[in-house]
């Protein structure tokens, strides 16, 4: 069984200021992390993992980390290693430079390709920086397998996974039959931390496999990115409401307002 | 000259700096209101690894050197230094101890279930009337057999109360006292003869648990010596040598927490129409912090390196000690009178910090005995022994082997011999 779980690599907003006056974002410390919705994913997929080995013992899963981006990503899938993958594979090209989501899912989808077999893809369902949401099921689309989307709980069974998916304001259970893709909810699982015996051996021991995009086989077409961005919008800063004393003063201003 | 971190130090640190504000910075208030260590995260910090850090994996460590020991120890004193102690404790000099001088079979033994947190460390040295003057401990280890029996007690032991594992230095033959007649033991605590003492209640570090200890007929087998019997002080000493570097780190931590909480709190409150950040007085003392708290950085990262160099550090570790514990002390005082009345509210994290400095120029040797120290070495460069030697340890004569430290052994050995001297009165 392979198990692919793509993660992605964001400014720590811990290091940003958010101006409003001037409607500008000042990067203050430069520093990145991996996004908690790549490690929430990692996290599922271990858990799969843990669960078909405890029922397979002699075949376990194999976990293969893969993400997109310049070199400071590396970084990302070592942590990504820490977290439980087997093996690490980063897409870096200069043609991915400005790659948006429908490019990144292209060049996943075809890395994911390449590698031959697969069983589970795992992604975030929502990055913290862009957080378009788009990633799980452009790749069904490109991977043509089924997606189960905004997954806040999952079990592996028999015959593939049980999940249960947010559905608006609903939650459906799905048991879905593999190949699949998962995209995982991050505030659904309980957050861990990398182990620091396999962050050590990520840096001294293991390496991470690079491919480009002539490795990959794209054309042209698939990494010219369809978004292009025109500008920064702020939403209007919230003001502060009016602290009322009691419910009396409540229902008369209420009243005053004409909400009642 | 490389002032960077390697790689995988960096990510170590960003490892320990997301543990310590996820799970030590919310548990750091109760632990001190209630004087209770939160045993729930010092677990945590097991299950992925962060109380073996020093230590080589053979042990079950992660094999990061003093320079990732020292990241630790920063990390966690920037959110709390009580659990730095009890952990500094645990790894820095009860877990150290049992590396530094024993052999393979007793680090085999002892090591990986303590970098695992299985158990818990701790190290006993001090007694009522043993403290800067460590040479004249009392505590008695009889010869009975193959074994020892320790009779006697020590005192203010981080993490008395929790411990599993102790090492403990004990005289066995009183006529050379701590000159040849010391025996470093490794024990453990759950042995017949052992009691912990109530909790001491202290002025600050109410999270880190300290304790009298006592041994009463407390039967030790000779194969826990650690080290050689007699030349226990030495392995005690050269301990403390390697502690004082991560005891450094950690009032590093301490301090940059108070530099950051003054700037924080200088850039909202407003006197006479502006923010105090916009004055002088108060820009002066932010600039004050931040040089002697720069200087640190620099002090105990380059000491760490030496460390893991194999150079020689004695010097530079008392340095790291007696800069860092008096540089925190002088950051959290002018963070608290930034803060005005309000860092003198148990509200504010700025006077936890304040009652929690004041020890680290206290324990692990007075700033005092650091002063001695780095004197003496300072005298040596140029010929001068402030007091005789009256004690030959050369390193051959220890079985300490690597933490990277064969160099360090003989220079331990000597630092060891010296405070023999500095306490001989």
């Amino acid at each position: 069984m392979r198990i692919v779980v793509c993660v992605k690599q964001i400014l720590d907003p811990r290091g940003l200021t958010v101006n409003r006056k001037s409607e500008k974002v000042f990067v203050n410390r430069e520093e990145y992390r991996l996004d908690p919705a790549s490690r929430a994913a990692l996290q599922v997929a271990a858990a799969v993992k843990a669960a078909q080995t405890a029922s397979n013992g002699a075949n376990p899963p194999e976990i293969i980390a893969l993400s997109l981006g310049p070199d400071r990503v590396d970084d990302a899938l070592r942590e990504a290693m820490a977290f439980g993958a087997d093996r690490a594979i980063l897409l870096n090209d200069p043609a991915f430079e400005t790659a948006d989501a429908f490019v990144a899912a292209n060049a996943l989808a075809a890395a994911i390709r390449k590698m031959g077999e697969f069983d589970l893809i795992v992604v975030g369902a929502r990055s913290l920086d862009s957080g378009s949401g788009e990633l799980g099921a452009r790749l069904a689309e490109a991977l043509e397998v089924p997606a189960a989307l905004n997954a806040v709980s999952v079990e592996a069974t028999p015959d593939g996974l049980s999940v249960v998916r947010e559905f608006g304001e609903m939650f459906i259970r799905l048991d879905a039959p593999l190949p699949l893709v998962l995209s995982v909810v991050p505030e659904a699982f309980e957050p861990g931390y990398a182990n620091g015996w396999r962050l050590m051996d990520a840096y001294k021991k293991w390496t991470v496999d690079v491919w480009s995009a002539a490795d990959l086989g794209l054309a042209d077409v698939d990494v010219q990115s369809m978004a292009v961005r025109r500008e920064d919008a702020f939403p209007p800063e919230r003001q502060l409401g009016t602290r009322m004393k009691d419910a009396r003063e409540l229902v008369a201003a209420l009243k005053r307002e004409r909400v009642i | 000259m490389d002032f960077e971190l390697s790689r995988e130090h960096q990510a170590l640190r960003r490892l320990v700096r997301e543990f310590a504000e996820e799970e030590v910075r919310p548990a750091v208030k109760k632990a001190d209101r209630e004087s209770q260590p939160p045993m729930d995260v010092v677990r945590k910090a097991a299950d992925i690894g962060l109380l073996g850090v020093p230590f080589p994996r053979e042990y079950g460590g992660l094999g990061a050197g003093e320079t990732g020991y020292c990241i630790l120890m920063e990390e966690l004193g920037r959110v709390d230094t009580s659990i730095a102690t009890l952990i500094g404790a645990h790894i820095g000099i009860g877990a150290m101890s049992i590396y530094l001088g024993g052999d393979n079979r007793i680090r085999q033994t002892y090591l990986p279930d303590l970098c695992a947190g299985k158990k818990i460390a701790a190290f006993a040295l001090t007694e009522p009337n043993a403290g800067s003057d460590a040479a004249s401990i009392k505590l008695r280890a009889t010869r009975e057999g193959d074994s020892y029996i320790l009779d006697g007690q020590k005192m203010w032991i981080t993490n008395g109360p929790i411990a599993d594992v102790m090492s403990v230095l004990a005289v066995t033959d009183p006529a050379l006292g701590a000159r040849g007649g010391a025996t470093a033991f490794v024990v453990e605590t759950q042995w017949e003869g052992f009691r912990a003492g109530k909790f001491e209640h202290k002025m600050g570090l109410h999270g880190s648990p300290t304790s009298a200890v006592m041994f009463d007929n407390f039967r030790v087998p000779q194969e826990n010596v650690l080290g050689q019997v007699g030349l226990g002080f030495v392995v005690f000493m050269q301990t403390l040598d390697v502690g004082r570097v991560s005891l450094g780190a950690a009032t590093l931590g301490g301090a940059q927490s108070a530099l950051q909480a003054a700037l924080a709190w200088a850039k909202v409150r407003e006197q006479f129409g502006r923010p105090i950040a916009q004055m002088q007085s108060i820009q002066f003392m932010v600039a004050d912090m931040a040089a002697e708290i720069e200087a640190l950085r620099s002090l105990v990262y380059r000491t760490a390196w030496l460390v893991d160099n194999n150079r020689p550090f004695i010097k530079e570790a008392g340095m790291c000690k007696l800069l860092g514990s008096e540089i925190a002390s002088r950051c959290i005082d002018r963070a608290v009178q930034i803060h005005g009345a309000l860092g003198y509210s148990r509200d504010f994290d700025v006077e936890r910090g304040f009652r929690d400095a004041r020890i680290a120029e206290i324990f692990e040797g007075t700033n005092e005995i650091q002063r001695i120290l780095i004197a003496e070495q300072m005298f040596r460069e140029v010929g001068v022994r402030i007091r005789p030697y009256q004690l030959s340890v050369s390193s051959h004569q220890l079985s300490v082997s690597s933490y990277q430290l064969s160099v360090i052994s003989c220079r331990s050995s000597l630092i060891g011999a010296q405070h023999l001297l500095i306490t001989d009165h």
